[in-house]
């Protein structure tokens, strides 16, 4: 993962004309733009359409970052913009609600290694879908990477700061939810 | 694979989550191959205007208008471009526009989907229209007929 002053590097790097400090900044930062995009549930086209909005976007405003050192919170922010066209556009709910408790918790709240396999990536990608549309933003915001900032998460998310934590783990008796239930 | 049914902390999850969408949900190749070609289109001898306004941001939440016709004005410093671009049939766009004030010379339109740009001509007040644009990323980079600087439209979804 990249210090701060190597992502300012490579964005000065970028902005002088060198392709490969480019390079580095896709390769850097390229999952993250696709995690926020998945986050807001963009598939096919519209998703790498939104990528390619993004990093176009960044060719252009490279050397007019104010913060360059936060390279990967414009990216995320520029995603996150974009996302929301895309769903205003075709009509889709953009969910900004609370994310209420399940109504269903996962028996004894417990979720049996059972349910998957170590490796069973595809149950997690599945029930992942199937809890609250602002749950799958925010889990997918938490596992990007790199990491971003409660902070920047706040901004993206435009939710206090604070109810970051207590919304992560009902997000995450959410997914319990999904996957005791598919167990049983 | 069984482990006694203990029950999976929150960091666990997330951990195994994250694994999850690294393992079977990356970016794909060819987005970031895309990504990384964007970079041939960096323009450092035009000014860029910027998306002042887009008619698709105030939208209330799965209300669709009587028209499909999406609006966006762009700025920089006296230079105006407003734009209104219209889905038509195959899923191409049409893209009719004003550019103000000074007069232009000629106009590209940039395509991130598309082969070649497209050059268009605008009459005397500037105005221009482009059919069969593709879907997708798309800009505009202004010529003028005066010693002004060429003009660059922000790239924008359509």
């Amino acid at each position: 993962m990249l210090e701060a002053a190597e992502v300012s590097a490579l964005v000065a790097a970028a902005a002088s004309g060198e392709s490969s400090a480019w390079d580095g900044l896709v390769d850097a930062f390229g999952g993250l733009v696709w995690s926020v995009i998945r986050g807001f549930r963009l598939y096919g086209a519209d998703a790498s359409d939104v990528s390619q909005t993004v990093w176009l976007r960044m060719v252009e405003h490279i050397d007019r970052i104010r913060e360059p050192e936060r390279a990967g919170a414009w990216l995320a922010t520029t995603a996150r913009n974009e996302c929301l066209r895309v769903l205003r556009k075709s009509g889709r709910q953009v969910a900004m609600a609370e994310v209420p408790e399940p109504s269903a918790p996962a028996a004894g709240g417990d979720v049996a290694i059972g349910v998957m396999a170590a490796e069973d990536h595809q149950a997690f990608l599945s029930a992942l879908e199937a809890v609250p549309p602002r749950c799958q933003t925010l889990l997918r915001l938490l596992v990007a990477d790199p990491p971003l900032s409660y902070d920047t998460i706040a901004e993206l998310l435009d939710m206090p700061k604070g109810s970051i934590g207590p919304t992560r783990g009902r997000c995450l008796d959410h997914l319990r939810a999904v996957m005791g239930a598919v167990s049983s | 694979m069984t482990d006694g049914g203990r029950a999976m902390g929150d960091d666990e999850m997330l951990q195994r989550l994250g694994a999850a969408t690294r393992a079977a949900d990356a970016v794909p190749p060819e987005v970031l191959a895309a990504a990384r070609a964007s970079y041939v289109w960096r323009t450092i001898d035009a000014e860029l205007a910027e998306l002042t306004y887009d008619s698709s941001d105030g939208e209330l939440v799965g209300v669709r208008g009587s028209s499909s016709i999406r609006s966006l004005t762009y700025e920089f410093g006296d230079s105006v471009v407003e734009l209104e671009v219209d889905e038509v049939a195959g899923g191409k766009r049409r893209v009719t526009g004003q550019v103000a004030p000074w007069p232009v010379a000629s106009i590209e339109l940039h395509q991130a989907h598309g082969a070649e740009p497209l050059v268009l001509d605008a009459d005397e007040h500037g105005r221009f229209r482009a059919e069969g644009v593709m879907p997708g990323p798309f800009r505009l980079l202004c010529r003028f007929t005066t010693a002004a600087p060429m003009l660059l439209t922000d790239w924008v979804n359509a």
